[in-house]
């Protein structure tokens, strides 16, 4: 049973360079026919869920769909789901894609949060990531979504682009700062196979910053970013007081979320499944009345145990020891042996009161910590 | 069917690497209709992928060819040998099993030094020797010229060379000929209890050894108990055959043939190369000569990436080692790299083929430590003993004196390009001996010069100085004294006994200085700071720090991606299992390998 949903929405005007999501030119036919595949696929779902209470719509880009479509979509989802009033419902949103009219409807059907890919502060950047807005795009955007009385708003954004010098990246969380967002995530670049940044990376024609300028990147977005009130809650992100995302959390506490559409992914009843990436061949699958599930994998104890901890490692509280004992009947310390100790002596675990986490030299180390993790 | 003595021909093609001896093989093969068309292909006789991916011939291979002339059938057994020095006792194998030999010469390129090398074993084994002249379709051939080096050079009549194009195919049937007339027919008693020669043998997952023979006396066939004289081991014959160069089974292998026998025999160690087989009930009263033992000259540690293999690396030594007695091997340990094998090879792309096939062959993935050659050290105590391995030198106050092996070096080169050569020699502290002009062209230069100067890219140096003129030919020489150290690498403070080298006292402070920079590159970052330092003794003389790593964390965990991060973060950790620790440093094994790079 779950009661949190992902839908995804694979359509992109343009492929910024760096992306490697599922996505796709965007075709008026097909597009309709994916809506009508992915009513179908609720109706698959509906029964295995409980009353909702997160529900994010991501792509790709769901704010290229058309007013009247997302209108659908919405009435698609309270048809076949009973969804909590406080539910948190977000669309993320690529700025100069949205208009009133668009934010009227998705107020209107219950959409509370927005996510918005801004990446960096400077057209010039932009350009070079292959991203199809301006700055100017963007401030429009998000003040149009900010009079249609959205409140809770995040901004993405990337850091260690390539070229990219602190200052350029002080003046992006300076002018993203004064918006005043309710939650803000820092993601650093990563070079993802099969797209052009990958290719020109490898040919050795990406002048990437050092891994020191990016430790430093960091590093200043985590002092800014708390000074000016917002809480680090999670490796990348960042919130105001009580606006911490909530649908995330679902993933960070390894709890279970439906996955709908094209590529993606959900988590039921310890099972890991993965829907096909093609959007012909989801539409097909479905017609036939199929689950287009093509990967799916029952979670080991063992597996469960390693990505709970990977997952949950990801806040800045940790992992509760509680919550731990109460899911695997074990205590962490027993399950992590010998590296438990190493770890907090080398100074990158620390235990609290009620948690296991990350000190802030682990933070930034914390892959290296998860390969432990791993058996 | 046997085939009369006086219808057998037994003949090696021999020459300088590239000569087209290989090439010259597929020729022949053709002419005599050996291969069907669609079995065809460039330098058929290089079976193995791996002769074929680098274009030279590492094994000799033999075929059989039946050849109709004059209203006789001959049976002409072929050798094809490789011409890369590191080989030459594959050469010396092939010869004991022949009566003569094609020595084949590029018109172009002119005598070389394995041309002369290998000219000179065929003639201390009393061979039939038909110079060929090949590639005469080459705008730059020389062939008067040749023949002149033929005759004043390798001291063999310039008139009898044939004029050849292997690649063309220009002056095959001569060659025919020539095997047929010039070369003898193999001696023998055919009624002589049995007397057969192991050339050769390889391990079959199936059939056991499989071993390649030349039959000197008497005959072979099925079901016959065969003895092995110098292990005193019987078997029962299974299988006799020839090669085609495939193996095909035949009847029986009579006198003067060569071809294969396989017997079930399982233990590896029973089936040495140059024992001679004999028949049980009647054995031969007095063996052959065999082989003389090859001493190995460059020594590497080999040491399985994953320590669990260390059983199947001991196994895949012993297989391939029937197949090439000519490298050996013994149990060592290192700190560094866990339980392996000190082996010792001809030389350094004998060592390089080993390893790959090793690799290939046997599914190993494999470390393989700098190469070094067999010191002979005189303790204080007034003891002797002989370090292949520089971790195992004891320390310096406790020697005496530290010899090593020197080689003479005959280099063929343009004149253009003696200055260059020269240099070279000089820098590896070489010896100057003579020089011999050639002709109007090129120079014969002969140097004496420590063999463990050419560990570190000689070869391919003098080939880029030369511009890929000169040609190389060495002998082992004397052990003489020199004033040398032992140069060590400490990770945070530990020795890894793997990357010990010794080299003169002279080069030790730059070549310090060198390694542990490329190390620096070549160890990542880890969690914290790992100096890295060259030492003689107490001494360091150089130093470099690998920063502690400041940031590894993934932006995101992608959308409900999350098996696949986890997945990514399982093959992360595989790798850093198979990463080598050393007091808690993490070393790659790209380094052990990378170190084998090292430029002066
Ligand atoms: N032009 C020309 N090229 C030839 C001739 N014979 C051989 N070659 C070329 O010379 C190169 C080497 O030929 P191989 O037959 O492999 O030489 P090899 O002597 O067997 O070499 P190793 O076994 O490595 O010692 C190949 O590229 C051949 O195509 C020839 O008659 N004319
Ligand atoms: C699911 S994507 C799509 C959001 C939306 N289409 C947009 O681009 O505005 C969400 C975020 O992932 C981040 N992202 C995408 N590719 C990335 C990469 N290669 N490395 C790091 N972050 C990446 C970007 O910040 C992006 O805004
Ligand atoms: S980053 Fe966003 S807009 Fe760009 S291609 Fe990826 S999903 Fe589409
Ligand atoms: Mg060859």
């Amino acid at each position: 049973m779950a009661s949190s949903i992902y839908l995804h929405i694979p359509f992109c005007a343009t492929k910024c360079y760096y992306c490697a999501f599922n996505t796709y030119p965007f075709h008026k036919e097909q597009a309709k026919d994916y809506l009508v595949a992915l009513r179908e696929e609720m109706a698959l779902y509906a029964p295995r869920t409980t009353p909702l209470s997160t529900i994010f719509i991501g792509g790709g880009t769901p704010s290229m769909l058309s007013a009247a479509a997302l209108t659908q979509v919405f009435a698609d989802l309270n048809a076949h789901f009973q969804i909590r009033a406080d539910a948190e419902i977000t669309v993320e949103c690529n700025p100069g894609t949205v208009d009133a009219e668009k934010l009227n409807v998705m107020r209107h059907a219950g959409i509370n949060r927005l996510s918005f890919g801004l990446q960096a502060m400077q057209n010039e950047t932009l350009k070079q990531l292959g991203r199809s807005h301006t700055v100017a795009d963007f401030l429009h955007s998000y003040q149009l979504a900010r009079d249609c009385g959205f409140d809770n708003i995040n901004i993405d954004l990337l850091f260690a682009l390539p070229k990219q010098t602190m200052a350029e990246w002080q003046d992006t969380l300076t002018k993203v700062i004064s918006l005043a967002p309710a939650h803000i995530s820092v993601y650093n670049l990563v070079m993802e196979e099969a797209t052009p940044f990958y290719e020109w990376w490898k040919a050795g024609e990406l002048p990437l910053p050092s891994e020191d300028t990016e430790a430093d990147m960091f590093h200043y977005a985590i002092e800014t970013l708390t000074a000016r009130g917002y809480e680090h809650y999670e490796i990348c992100n960042f919130a105001r007081p009580n606006r911490t995302a909530k649908h995330n959390l679902v993933y960070w506490n390894n709890q279970a979320c439906i996955g709908l559409g094209t590529g993606a992914c959900g988590y039921i009843d310890g099972t890991r499944y993965a829907n096909t990436r093609g959007i012909a061949d989801y539409i097909d699958i479905l017609q036939r009345g199929i689950k287009p599930v093509t990967h799916a994998e029952r979670l080991t104890e063992q597996a469960e145990k390693a990505e709970t901890l990977m997952l949950a490692l990801r806040k800045r509280e940790g992992i509760s020891l509680a919550a731990y004992q109460e899911r695997f009947g074990e205590e962490i310390e027993t399950e992590l042996g010998e590296i438990y100790g190493e770890w907090i002596d080398l100074g990158l675990l620390e235990r609290t009161e009620t948690h296991l986490r990350l000190t802030n030299r682990g933070l930034f180390l914390a892959n290296e910590v998860f390969v432990e993790l791993m058996s | 069917m046997s085939k009369p003595l006086k219808n057998i021909r037994n003949f090696c093609i021999l020459g300088h690497i590239d000569h087209g001896k290989s090439t010259l093989s597929d020729r022949l093969l053709e002419h005599t209709n050996t291969l069907a068309e669609r079995e065809m292909r460039a330098q058929v006789l290089d079976l193995m992928e791996l002769e074929r991916e680098r274009g030279i011939t590492i094994k000799a291979t033999a075929a059989k060819l039946d050849y109709t002339t004059g209203g006789q059938s001959y049976e002409l057994n072929l050798i094809d040998t490789p011409g890369h020095v590191d080989f030459t006792y594959e050469v010396s194998r092939s010869l004991a099993a022949c009566e003569g030999a094609i020595l084949i010469v590029d018109a172009a390129q002119g005598v070389e030094a394995q041309t002369l090398a290998n000219a000179y074993l065929a003639i201390d084994n009393d061979l039939e020797i038909v110079p060929v002249i090949n590639k005469i379709d080459l705008p730059t051939a020389r062939p008067d010229e040749v023949r002149r080096q033929i005759e004043e050079v390798v001291g063999i009549p310039g008139d009898e060379a044939l004029l050849v194009s292997a690649k063309v195919g220009i002056g095959i049937p001569a060659i025919l000929a020539a095997i047929v007339n010039r070369i003898p027919p193999p001696q023998g008693e055919t009624d002589a209890p049995l007397k057969a020669l192991v050339l050769d043998s390889v391990y079959d997952n199936y059939r056991g050894v499989i071993m390649y023979t030349r039959v000197f006396d008497g005959s072979v066939e099925p079901g016959q108990k065969i003895q092995l004289m110098e292990t005193q081991r019987a078997y029962e014959v299974e299988e006799v055959g020839i090669f085609t160069p495939q193996l095909q089974p035949v009847a029986a292998l009579h006198t003067g043939s060569v071809g294969y026998i396989i017997a079930g025999i399982r233990e590896i160690d029973k089936a040495k190369i140059g024992d001679t087989i004999t028949h049980h009930a009647t054995p031969t009263p007095i063996p052959l000569p065999g082989y003389r033992e090859m001493k190995p000259l460059v020594f590497s540690g080999l040491y399985p990436a994953d320590t669990h293999q260390f059983h199947a690396l001991r196994e895949a030594l012993e297989k391939l080692r029937l197949n090439d007695a000519s490298f050996n091997f013994e149990p060592e340990t290192s700190i560094a790299l866990g339980f392996g094998f000190r082996c010792g090879f001809l030389g350094l792309l004998h060592m390089e083929i080993i390893h790959e096939r090793l690799e290939r062959e046997f599914g190993l993935v494999l470390v393989r430590t700098a190469p070094s050659v067999m010191y002979r050290v005189s303790l204080k105590s007034g003891e002797f003993i002989g370090v292949d391995n520089p971790a195992h030198l004891p320390e310096l106050h406790h020697i005496e004196r530290i010899e090593e092996p020197h080689v003479n070096i005959d280099i063929i080169v343009p004149r253009e390009y003696i200055g260059n050569a020269m240099e070279l020699c000089q820098k590896r502290r070489g010896v100057y001996k003579r020089m011999n002009q050639l002709d109007a062209q090129r120079v014969q230069l002969l140097y004496e010069l420590p063999l463990g100067e050419m560990l570190t890219d000689f070869y391919p140096k003098l080939k880029s100085l030369t511009r890929g003129y000169g040609s190389l030919e060495y002998d082992i020489g004397d052990y003489k004294p020199a004033n040398l150290v032992k140069l060590d690498v400490l990770l945070n403070g530990n020795p890894v006994d793997a990357f010990s080298t010794i080299l003169p006292r002279e080069v030790a402070d730059a070549r310090g200085k060198a390694l542990v920079s490329k190390l620096k590159a070549l160890i990542p970052r880890q969690m914290f700071e790992v100096p890295i330092q060259a030492a003689i003794g107490n001494k360091i003389v150089a130093r470099e720090t690998v920063r502690p790593l400041r940031k590894n964390v993934t932006a995101k965990c992608y959308g409900g991606d999350i098996t696949r991060k986890r997945k990514l973060l399982e093959r992360q950790k595989e790798g850093k299992k198979r990463m080598k620790q050393i007091g808690s440093v993490d070393i790659p094994q790209e380094a052990f390998t990378a170190m084998l790079e090292m430029d002066e």
